[in-house]
């Protein structure tokens, strides 16, 4: 497994119209729609670097390849032996490769309100948020950010989990799936997960 | 109801400029994204007192997809 990082600041008027013109018909029309500016930069962003990362795996140009669309909506290369993922969040644009499934995401991390965790956390991921038992005043919202880290830590791990087996969950290869990274530094927080362990 | 939606919008939100009406993409028009989309679901749930499933929040992509939720409950 492979992974890459951009900084949108980084895109310069000429690159963004050299993706832009490599992008599918419906591609442009979603970037067309985008009302922000960066929107449209970092999903111009991101066919940049699949396509840089895919060229590098498979040793192909990069205005070569095709994409198109699994069953459950996960984007894939065509004719390819190669798994690809996205993640965007604030200036940063993610991509990880794989030949086996792969997923990533990329929170920036920010005040939010918590009572999103109430959601999407376990009773166990409650206590490593917050320190303690949480109690109801602890669900709003808060700029405090170890515990904000630590959210985006929950978030981002099951967003890589979910974006890894592309919406088609099969319980009986759960085992497989398992996290290869995690990083966080400059404000951001980044999981990778990959299908990559054995099936029994 | 559009009028209860916008206002839980702009103060979850730095959106204050933006005419917010049923035809409004949540993702193009309001920059959101999957955790804006969570986020949400949450605050219509407690404002509406309403349960929305996971599987419910993937088929928001307007403003009116929310409103049609919160009105066939």
């Amino acid at each position: 497994m492979k992974w890459y990082k951009y900084d949108i600041r980084d895109l310069t008027v000429p690159e963004y119209n050299k993706w832009y013109s490599l992008m599918s018909t419906d591609k442009q029309q979603r970037v067309d729609r985008f009302r922000f500016v960066d929107d449209k930069k970092r999903t111009v962003a991101g066919e940049m670097l699949a396509r840089k990362a895919i060229a590098e795996w498979c040793i192909v140009a990069p205005e070569g390849i095709v994409f198109s669309i699994k069953e459950h909506g996960k984007p894939y290369a065509k004719d390819w032996a190669v798994e690809f993922n996205i993640s965007h969040s604030g200036d940063m644009v993610v991509c990880a490769v794989d030949d086996k499934p792969v997923g990533i995401d990329i929170e920036q991390v920010r005040p939010i309100d918590l009572t999103v965790a109430k959601r999407i956390c376990s009773d166990e991921e409650l206590l490593y948020l917050f320190g303690h038992t949480p109690v109801e005043q602890d669900f709003s919202y808060t700029t405090n950010t170890e515990i904000l880290t630590r959210f985006f830590e929950i978030w981002t791990k099951k967003e890589a989990y979910g974006k890894c087996i592309g919406n088609g969950i099969c319980f009986a290869d759960l085992h497989t799936i398992e996290y290869s990274k995690f990083f966080l530094g400059n404000g951001y927080v980044i999981a990778i997960c990959k299908g990559n362990a054995k099936r029994r | 109801m559009i009028e209860r939606l916008t206002k839980i919008i702009r103060e979850n939100t730095d959106i204050n400029n933006i005419t917010i009406n049923e035809n409004t993409a949540l993702i193009a028009d309001l920059g959101f994204n999957s955790l804006d989309l969570v986020n949400l679901a949450c605050i219509v749930e407690d404002e509406f007192d309403i349960e929305i499933p996971d599987r419910a929040i993937k088929d928001f992509k307007t403003v009116g997809d929310v409103i049609a939720f919160i009105e066939n409950q």
